[in-house]
């Protein structure tokens, strides 16, 4: 019998638990990250529920018609953003493990009058639901680093992209040398 | 580093932001009580920094597999 050392099913439990706990910032996170043009193009449904970390959207260069991937896309601030950057040429399949999460980006694509440019679709990051070479462009705001398997996780973008494809996420990172052991132990300091 | 042995090229950190214990309160997985234990543990004058937010770009290089 194999012993998980990374454990992940404690981690997607603990992970699992508190977002689909999640309540309202009332836009605190999303007033903090994103310029007040992009908080125009996003519904409050979205904003309100930014859990983000950083702005890569302004970085991502997403163009119109392009395929993107939202890899947990949460309240669905970024897929809606991305959406409008692809236009109703593109598609923005929205991934997430949480089905709450799910209606919430469809929810706010539709409140936002993209509805059927965001395709929400229900899995894992590390075993990402798209065939090979099929996505342009890579977007994730804070949720890679809840990944055991980081590894797996870039595989499986490198495996979806398209030669030539765009990766740009925002994430935390942590030294650990400047964190005290009693913080590192922590469930919560797995992430990082 | 991970990126590059995925396959990706060009890879780059286009903006680093500091994240400091207050922010942590924002997120879920940051209980009460682990926000608490660093707000012991960590110097005050240490809790304005203590993660970095950053934002990476990279291209999936087209001899990937």
């Amino acid at each position: 019998m194999s012993t998980d050392l990374l454990h992940s099913e404690d981690r997607k439990s603990m992970v699992r638990e508190a977002y689909q706990a999640v309540v309202s910032t009332h836009g605190t996170v999303a007033c903090k990250l994103y310029s007040e043009e992009q908080l125009t193009l996003v519904p409050p449904s979205a904003r309100d529920i930014a859990l983000g970390v950083g702005n890569h959207m302004k970085y991502a260069d997403i163009r119109p018609g392009d395929v993107v991937l939202d890899i947990g896309c949460g309240g669905g601030i970024d897929s809606v953003l991305a959406a409008h950057a692809t236009g109703p040429e593109g598609t923005v399949y929205a991934l997430d493990f949480l089905p709450e999460m799910l209606e919430r980006t469809a929810t706010a694509a539709d409140e936002a009058g993209l509805g059927q440019v965001v395709r929400p679709i229900e899995g894992e990051m590390e075993a990402i639901p798209l065939p090979d070479r099929s996505v342009d462009v890579i977007v994730s705001n804070g949720v890679i680093n809840l990944s055991p398997r980081k590894a797996r996780v870039f595989a499986e973008c490198a495996r979806v992209l398209r030669p030539g494809g765009r990766f740009c996420v925002s994430d935390i990172t942590i030294v650990e040398e400047q964190l005290p052991p009693e913080v590192l132990v922590h469930p919560a300091a797995w992430a990082g | 580093m991970k990126l590059e042995k995925a396959g990706f090229g060009a890879v780059e950190v286009v903006d680093r932001q500091s994240v400091s214990v207050d922010d942590f309160t924002l997120y879920p997985l940051f209980t009460g009580d682990l926000i608490t234990l660093m707000r012991t543990l960590i110097p005050e004058e240490r809790q304005s920094s203590v993660a970095t937010a950053v934002v990476v770009r990279a291209i999936r290089s087209a001899s990937a597999a």
